[in-house]
């Protein structure tokens, strides 16, 4: 009923997931209030935040105010009560609209399939969060071919090919693997990665021939790659997720040289004085530096671990490897051979127990704005994978290779989620920054993954 | 007029629109919001650039504004942009990828690839470039294999002057028919590497006090020695250290990168491919060593009772050398195997 007003009342309560801070922060940042406004509102036990709308408008701002975490209700009302209280709801209103705004362009534009996953996140406010997981639709004899045909064109070309065969590679992976509806998308330019990868082969052969002639200045130059390795590896993480996108929004990464030779030279430097005592410490300072400097569009990441958790995988390590060196040992006077194959199912235990430990603590306490990612991988699954790619590219003396890659990103990938609090439409997009072409070619070379 | 229904993002947010994106026979280009028709672009054909295709992934019409069409209707696209000068090269790629003929030609080339590489490629091309090094190139390897081996294994030698200056006298026949390779006998005390002897680059050939003291007779030493020194003429350590980098650069080629990590050991192609390496290295020493026998007046017969000896001692190993398939893990060839060659 068109003549039917409703006023939208705030009930005294954030909803469950939401705590007074973020729900604070949303109404800040949604609606453009002020902070003491937000607190007053938040505070209140019961404030009508819009008065006498229509049911449409109504109704998004229900789903706008349940997406900050308020729980609100719609309740209808009489045209007579307007002017009760009207300062409060005249404040409220202007700022809400210039919030609502900015809303409306995407939601209007939306066909109804979409109208319903917008509904689906405002039930979300009520049940705070909606799984999204990530699906990957690539196959090993598809991989396989991809591979072959790369291999080969590499040979002829005699590595020319290369740059060409890797964009190729990443973007089939990239392609195949879906979330929120959309493909990721691998945007590098060969040609870049090629001249990158022509500079650095020229410059490892001068230093080596001059290294095998005169030893100092092979000394000088490997400290000299010590002292750009920071470089390095900030601009090849800025290389890596500026060419990745999803839904036409590239990831971003803005790390400083600086912070990246404490983590990455300083850092890993103390640790072989502490005898590794560190080394846990400076592995998750790592971690850190990647996340909190990667962003989506404009949405920064944020790295929830903590020290103390990766030093708990660390910890939780020392009994299993304490039972394998006892078995090895026993194994070791009665029959040598078996305590090969002890040790070597260790290691394998212990690969995979890291692996999936860090993996797991690494996607858990990564966000960006309201969404969170949940990894659930498990040691035995996963060692059960390691193990037959291993001994099936062994025996086939690596042509199962793509099997392998595809097995293993195919597993990693079911068992990562989005839970989404929010809507997925309103990531804005980063005004492209040119990042300097010797520092994108160079750090193609010494490739650096996020371990996807 | 060709119509793709697929995705449609505006360069500026990552909001989702479903739409009709049609072609017209005129190149003109026009996309349309599925809901209500409402035009969002349009624009010339020639101005689109569209992403390779490959295998099932989704395909993008990269539009110059920076807006995107992502749909999964390749076809459609392919047979759009024939039309258009953005035509990939790619194209061919997708093609080799996607004829079984192409497919079976190319893993039939790759197998031999791999084949003719392992058995001679890698092998001839380390064995030229090994003999064009400078000498000063061996030599420094040479000191620095043998600082790091000082450092992390051996010991300095335990054995008195006497015995020392008693063995150069009697290698120098051996020596000196060897004058031009620069040759240094040295000895040091084996730690883990027990009963042994190395030749470095450069040269130096390492006698440890453990084997020194097993021998029961010099010109058993002396075998050992000529063994070594058939290293060191043939240049293995150098080769080897040249095969081993051309082998990682070939997995490096192959698999496109070495932290893909799932397969934990598939290092294992390439350890069996360097030990099959060493083996033939070993053989290629016992080969010198039998020629240079045959010109002089030592026994083989003592060659061979030091490594029946050698064999006794390390009981770990010969309890194994019944098991033949441990051959292939293995740097040396199985004893027997060695020794038969010497025997006659």
């Amino acid at each position: 009923m068109a003549d039917t007003l409703y006023n939208v009342v705030y009930q005294g309560k954030v909803l469950q997931g939401f705590d007074f801070n973020t729900a604070k922060q949303n109404l800040i940042k949604m609606f453009l209030l002020s902070k003491e406004e937000a607190e007053r509102v938040l505070k209140s036990s019961h404030m009508v935040l819009k008065k006498n709308v229509n049911e449409s408008t109504a109704r998004k701002f229900d789903i706008a105010l349940k997406k900050a975490g308020l729980d609100v209700v719609l309740i209808k009302s009489s045209p007579k009560v307007m002017s009760q209280n009207g300062m409060t709801a005249l404040a409220l209103k202007k700022s809400i609209l210039s919030g609502e705004k900015r809303k409306e362009t995407p939601l209007t534009r939306e066909k109804p399939v979409e109208q319903k996953a917008a509904a689906s996140v405002a039930a979300a406010g009520i049940k705070p969060s909606s799984r999204l997981p990530f699906e990957f639709y690539g196959t090993g004899s598809e991989y396989f071919k991809i591979w072959l045909v790369n291999v080969i064109l590499s040979i002829v070309t005699l590595g020319i090919y290369s740059p060409w065969a890797k964009v190729r590679r990443k973007q089939y992976f990239y392609g195949n693997t879906h979330v929120l509806g959309a493909g990721f998308e691998y945007l590098a330019n060969p040609v870049k990665i090629l001249k990158g990868r022509a500079i650095i082969v020229g410059f490892l052969i001068v230093n080596s021939i001059i290294s095998s002639l005169t030893p100092i200045i092979g000394g000088i130059t490997s400290i000299a790659i010590m002292v750009i390795l920071p470089w390095l590896i900030v601009r090849s993480l800025a290389f890596n997720a500026g060419n990745s996108a999803i839904r036409n929004i590239r990831f971003g990464f803005d790390g400083t040289v600086g912070e990246a030779a404490k983590v990455f030279v300083l850092w890993p430097i103390l640790a072989a004085f502490t005898l590794g005592i560190l080394t846990p410490y400076v592995f998750f300072r790592q971690k850190k530096f990647i996340v909190e400097n990667s962003s989506y569009g404009t949405t920064g990441f944020v790295f929830t671990a903590t020290a103390r958790e990766y030093y708990g995988i660390v910890f939780s390590a020392i009994i299993p490897i304490g039972i394998g060196i006892a078995v090895i040992a026993a194994f070791g006077f009665i029959f040598p051979p078996a305590a090969f194959l002890v040790g070597l199912a260790m290691y394998l235990y212990l690969f995979a127990f890291f692996s999936v430990k860090t993996t797991n603590l690494f996607y858990n306490s990564s966000r960006f704005a309201l969404h969170r990612l949940e990894a659930t991988q498990k040691i035995k699954e996963y060692i059960v994978i390691v193990a037959t790619n291993s001994v099936a590219t062994a025996l086939t003396l690596g042509l199962f290779h793509p099997w392998a890659k595809v097995r293993t990103l195919r597993y990693k990938l079911e068992h990562l989620t989005i839970i989404a609090s929010g809507d997925p439409d309103g990531f804005i997009a980063k005004e492209q920054k040119q990042v300097s072409a010797l520092g994108e070619e160079m750090s193609d070379f010494f490739d650096f993954d996020l371990g996807l | 007029m060709i119509s793709i229904a697929g995705k449609w993002y505006n360069s500026k947010t990552s909001a989702q629109t479903d739409v009709i994106c049609r072609i017209y026979d005129n190149n003109a280009v026009r996309v349309e919001r599925l809901e209500d028709g409402k035009t969002l672009a349009l624009l010339s054909l020639l101005d689109i650039k569209a992403s390779p295709r490959l295998a099932d992934t989704p395909r993008r019409l990269h539009f110059p504004a920076g807006e995107q069409f992502e749909t999964r209707d390749s076809k459609a696209v392919d047979m759009v942009m024939s039309k258009s000068k953005h035509l990939s090269r790619l194209g061919i790629v997708y093609l080799l990828e996607n004829r079984k003929r192409y497919i079976i030609l190319a893993l039939a080339s790759l197998l031999f690839f791999m084949w003719g590489s392992i058995k001679y490629g890698i092998p001839v091309c380390a064995k030229l470039l090994a003999f064009r090094l400078s000498p000063s190139i061996h030599s420094i390897a040479g000191r620095h294999t043998l600082d790091i081996l000082d450092r992390t294994v051996f010991h300095p030698s335990e054995l008195d002057e006497i015995t020392r200056i008693r063995l150069m006298n009697h290698f120098r026949p051996v020596m000196e028919d060897h004058s031009g390779n620069e040759l240094k006998i040295v000895f040091r005390k084996g730690g883990h590497a027990g009963i042994n002897a190395f030749a470095l680059p450069g040269g130096t050939i390492i006698l440890t006090d453990e084997i020194v003291r097993l021998a029961e007779h010099d010109d058993e030493l002396s075998t050992v020695l000529i063994h070594e020194i058939g290293h060191i003429v043939h240049r293995h350590a150098i080769r080897r250290v040249i095969q081993d980098s051309f082998l990682g650069f070939a997995l490096l080629a192959i698999t496109g990168d070495i932290s893909g990590s799932s397969e934990f050991f598939m290092g294992l192609p390439i350890l069996l491919t360097e030990l099959g390496y060493s083996r033939q290295f070993e053989r290629e020493a016992d080969r010198y060593l039998l020629d240079y026998l045959h010109s002089c007046d030592i026994s083989p017969l003592h060659f061979v009772r030091l490594m029946r000896r050698i064999d006794q001692k390390m009981a770990f190993k010969s309890k194994m050398s019944g098991v033949k398939w441990l051959n292939y893990l293995s740097t040396h060839p199985a004893t027997e195997e060695r020794l038969q060659n010497f025997k006659q």
